[in-house]
């Protein structure tokens, strides 16, 4: 649309130029046709008198001799003469004599002739739509009037010169304008039309964002020279989007990404937030930025649980121009009330007015509440430290006496201080059997408070299982025997050799065969040990009574036992398969149990061949 | 041509500057074309006149009064031949001699019947000129007689049945002729083909000529003046077997001049001839040592009328034009070279015409056809 009117209005421009040169050829070619003209009229009057006194005594001499026919000869010859349309002779009376065209003397028979003697007279009237000029004169004979001829001469020569000489003004012109308006047209496309079109599109492209577009321009006139200057100005503006983009990526990503609200509102009474980041929209409990901003149209009343903390911050803000750190309390979306952190600062237009306040806002909820716990933790932990190492002083404490009272005993019942009467002998026993379970409940503790304590640290040495189920089966062959129960040893002969502390791995065989043996009345106990995969599978099997569901997820926790009736009746701290599964836990294996009730249990654990660390508990 | 007008302008220096004797003279106007195209002809005619006023001065004059004659140039034109007129009217003679062509005679009778001069003209054969008013006579037949025998010598004596007619329409004689010859020879069973126009000044005949011959007719009628010479001349040289036919305005020498003496064959009719073995006739010719191949009837016709006026002054008063005309109007029988002469009502005498024949260029004395 503006190249066709870029277009149009150079031709328009060609156009009025070649209007203007006709004005300006016409205004000075005008006088000189009408001169040319004038001239023509001229010589036409000029042989229309010729031919008149050529053949005036012809004329007369027939008029005056009343010769028609002479004179229509003289008239007819007259005729001959190219242009003369007509001639035609009256009397002095006015009608007509003899014309050559009676229609066309009939009809300016009429017209008023006032000639004067001897001369001629030569005027221009139409006729039929042809332009006549008319040669009038008197025909004296001896001093009277015999009558007036007219010699009719048709323009119409003269008017086809003229208008053939204007037709080839106008087609000249004409012809000028358009090969002028071609050449121009074609220049004009050529060298800025199609130029300028490249650039538009090249232009439209940068404003579809194409930052970058390039045109090629054929020539390096004025507009080759815009285009390179077009080229540089795309290149450098591309370069400045996409450092401009990469800016506003980071910001973007920072705004984004950042854990902290980052916000901007409005500085009047009520406030209402015009951007917030998803960070901020996520601590005041939003889906989304847009929602926030959307819903909060009241800061103050909206948002602060006490209104005049919000006063305090406009009006630091007004005083200070910013403030940091500024706490206070929030309802969030849901109405759960959130401890804040707020920085903000204030943004002035150019005249000092405050357009909004900026500023970042940080939930401290949970680490106030985190402080708080770390507090209570510290506390709780030091507490426990202090127990542990007070049962484990204890334990010590208690167990060099409770020695000393088993080896007395011990020595007293062997006889080494002479004969103990029966009696006594009984009675020294239980001290006996009690002081060891003590002395076996006092060491559970020791060792569960060392764990707990984080004091137990094994001894990570190669071992062989074949010894260690040999030690076991050792210790408790006899308790075995007691009960007439039959103890069987499965071990596969190509195990690995092991890496672990050797005389805890023991200590949790033993607890497990030791509690299948004391909760057996009949039947089995099997131990079986496999390894696959680098870890020894190792199950303690009973014909026991079994264990209840409940049992089963309760039975490692520390000071349980399955039936409580029957601990009283079968001894023990309830604390070794706690401490079982502490162990096997530091060796980085598992403990579990299958049983049914009534029908026997199967406790099976798991450890890896070779344990470089220690793990950590928990 | 350049001698007959040195001639003409001797005669005239004569009659004028002639010394007078005894009574005062009588002036005679003598209207011919000095100047243009009928001058050469209208020379014999003059002549003619010349010869009879010499006659009469030599032998006393009229009355023992001398003829003045005033020659007045018609300069061949109707209006040179009215300003002629006014001229003899201003010079207040008498009476006028002439003219020769009926154009000119037209227009000089006006003048002179307005006017009151009688007036006879030589040869002007056209009806109208004596038509024009009682003061007007002529010493010739006219034009309603002669226009008759011709077509009646056409389709008698030629046998023609087929006629082109050339006219001269800006002679009056010539128009007059040409209406009634085609007028009797259609009457008497012939069929005029073609009337071709033309006017006396033409130079160029070419397109009429080719029209005539092409039209094949029996005869070609060319009833004009001298220049009919040239017309039939170039006629016959475009290849007609036409035979030419004419009037008594072939009787001159400018005729045969212009082409006449060239024709193989052709007639015409005449007023006059010197061959006519008449006592009058044989005794001018010797007289005037007229050549009879001279085909010249001008010159009797123009003694005749000088004479014929004389003898009418004779009998009235030299000084009343209207007692010489009413002497003209009663002059009986008498006796011109050209035949009797008798005046009807009109003005006309009743005369026969004389036929001839040209051959290989000569005219011939053929027949006299009585009215």
């Amino acid at each position: 649309m503006k190249i066709r009117s870029l277009r149009f209005k150079i031709n328009v421009a060609i156009f009025i130029t070649c209007l203007v040169i006709a004005i300006i050829f016409g205004t000075i070619l005008y006088p000189f046709e009408i001169r040319r003209h004038d001239s023509h009229v001229k010589k036409i009057e000029l042989l229309l008198d010729t031919i008149f006194q050529q053949k005036y005594e012809d004329i007369a001499n027939e008029i005056f001799a009343g010769q028609k026919r002479a004179l229509a000869l003289t008239l007819k010859d007259m005729l001959k003469v190219e242009g003369i349309a007509a001639i035609s002779i009256y009397m002095p009376d006015g009608k007509l004599f003899l014309s050559t065209d009676t229609v066309l003397s009939k009809y300016f028979e009429k017209q008023s002739r006032n000639l004067s003697a001897n001369s001629a007279s030569f005027v221009t009237q139409s006729y039929q739509g042809k332009s006549l000029g008319i040669y009038s004169r008197e025909i004296m004979v001896i001093g009277q009037k015999i009558g007036d001829i007219d010699i009719y001469y048709d323009f119409q020569e003269l008017i086809k010169e003229t208008r053939l000489s204007v037709t080839i003004f106008f087609t000249l012109l004409l012809t000028t304008l358009i090969l002028m308006s071609a050449l121009l047209n074609f220049m004009l496309s050529r060298f800025v039309i199609r130029p300028v079109s490249l650039l538009r599109k090249a232009i439209n492209k940068i404003q579809d964002g194409y930052l970058g577009e390039t045109v090629a321009l054929p020539f390096e006139d004025e507009i080759g020279k815009m285009g390179l200057a077009f080229n540089e100005m795309s290149v450098k503006l591309n370069e400045g989007q996409v450092a401009l983009k990469k800016a506003e990526e980071n910001y973007r990503s920072i705004f984004e990404n950042a854990t902290v609200g980052i916000y901007r509102s409005t500085p009047d009474a009520k406030g209402q937030l015009l951007t917030v980041n998803p960070a901020f929209a996520q601590i005041m409990g939003y889906a989304s930025p847009d929602e926030v901003v959307k819903n909060i149209t009241d800061i103050k009343s909206q948002c602060y649980v006490n209104a005049s903390d919000r006063d305090r911050l406009q009006q630091l803000l007004r005083d200070q121009g910013a403030v940091q750190g500024f706490e206070a309390q929030l309802y969030r979306k849901n109405g759960e009330i959130i401890d804040v952190s707020m920085s903000a600062r204030v943004i002035r237009n150019e005249s000092n007015q405050i357009l909004y306040y900026e500023g970042i806002l940080e939930n401290i909820t949970e680490k106030k509440q985190a402080s708080q716990f770390r507090i209570e933790k510290e506390a709780a932990e030091a507490a426990a430290q202090t127990k542990s190492e007070f049962l484990a002083n204890m334990s010590h404490e208690i167990r060099t006496p409770l020695n000393a009272i088993l080896g007395y005993t011990e020595l007293v019942l062997d006889g080494i201080y002479g004969d103990v009467p029966e009696n006594i002998q009984e009675v020294l026993q239980r001290v006996a059997k009690n002081g060891h379970h003590l002395l076996g409940l006092i060491n559970d503790v020791l060792d569960l408070s060392k764990i707990e304590a984080g004091q137990l640290v094994l001894s990570l040495n190669d071992y062989s299982m074949q010894e260690v189920v040999q030690t076991v089966f050792t210790a408790v062959e006899s308790l075995a025997a007691e009960k007439n129960l039959e103890l069987k040893v499965s071990v596969s002969s190509e195990l690995d050799s092991g890496k672990g502390d050797e005389q805890r791995i023991v200590q949790v065989l033993l607890n497990l065969v030791g509690n299948a043996i004391k909760f057996t009345e009949a039947g089995e106990v099997r131990l079986e040990v496999k390894d696959s995969n680098g870890t020894f599978l190792v199950s303690v099997s009973d014909t026991g009574p079994g264990l209840s569901e409940v049992d089963k997820q309760r039975i490692f926790e520390e000071f349980h036992q399955a039936d409580s009736s029957r601990t009283r009746k079968k001894g023990g701290t309830g604390l070794g398969l706690s401490i079982a599964k502490r162990i096997v836990e530091m060796h980085g294996g598992r403990i579990w149990v299958e049983s049914d009730l009534g029908k026997g249990s199967t406790f099976w654990f798991t450890i890896p061949v070779r344990v470089d660390r220690q793990t950590e508990q928990k | 041509m350049k001698e007959s007008r040195f001639t003409l302008f001797f005669l005239f220096i004569f009659f004028i500057v002639a010394p007078v004797h005894g009574e005062a003279p009588i002036d005679i106007a003598a209207i011919y074309a000095l100047t243009g195209a009928a001058a050469e002809a209208n020379a014999y005619a003059l002549r003619g006149v010349g010869y009879a006023v010499d006659e009469i001065n030599r032998q006393g004059g009229i009355l023992g009064r001398r003829i003045n004659l005033l020659v007045f140039d018609n300069q061949s034109t109707p209006i040179g031949s009215t300003v002629a007129a006014k001229q003899a009217a201003a010079a207040n003679v008498v009476a006028i001699v002439g003219p020769d062509w009926s154009s000119h005679s037209i227009a000089v009778a006006r003048v002179a019947q307005e006017v009151g001069i009688p007036m006879i003209s030589s040869l002007s054969t056209n009806p109208a000129v004596t038509r024009i008013g009682n003061y007007i006579f002529r010493v010739c037949f006219t034009d309603d007689f002669q226009g008759k025998v011709l077509a009646r010598f056409a389709r008698q004596d030629l046998d023609a049945t087929t006629a082109v007619i050339f006219v001269d329409v800006t002679s009056d004689y010539s128009l007059k002729l040409s209406e009634i010859f085609q007028r009797n020879f259609e009457k008497w069973g012939g069929r005029v083909l073609l009337e071709l126009e033309y006017k006396l000044k033409q130079q160029q005949f070419d397109e009429e000529i080719k029209r005539a011959v092409k039209a094949n007719a029996d005869v070609i009628f060319i009833p004009g003046h001298d220049e009919s010479g040239m017309i039939a001349k170039q006629t016959q040289d475009a290849g007609t077997s036409s035979i030419f036919l004419g009037g008594d305005g072939w009787s001159t020498p400018v005729f045969l001049r212009k082409g006449g003496s060239e024709l193989k064959r052709g007639f015409y009719s005449t007023h006059w001839s010197g061959y006519l073995d008449t006592d009058r006739s044989r005794e001018f010719v010797k007289k005037y040592n007229i050549h009879p191949k001279g085909a010249d009837d001008n010159i009797a016709l123009g003694y005749d009328a000088m004479m014929l006026l004389a003898e009418a002054i004779t009998r009235s008063n030299p000084t009343d034009r209207k007692k010489i005309r009413d002497a003209i109007a009663t002059t009986r029988s008498f006796k011109g070279i050209t035949g009797t002469i008798d005046f009807n009502d009109n003005g006309d005498p009743i005369k026969s015409a004389v036929f001839m024949e040209i051959r290989n260029g000569e005219p011939r004395y053929l027949k006299t056809l009585e009215p």
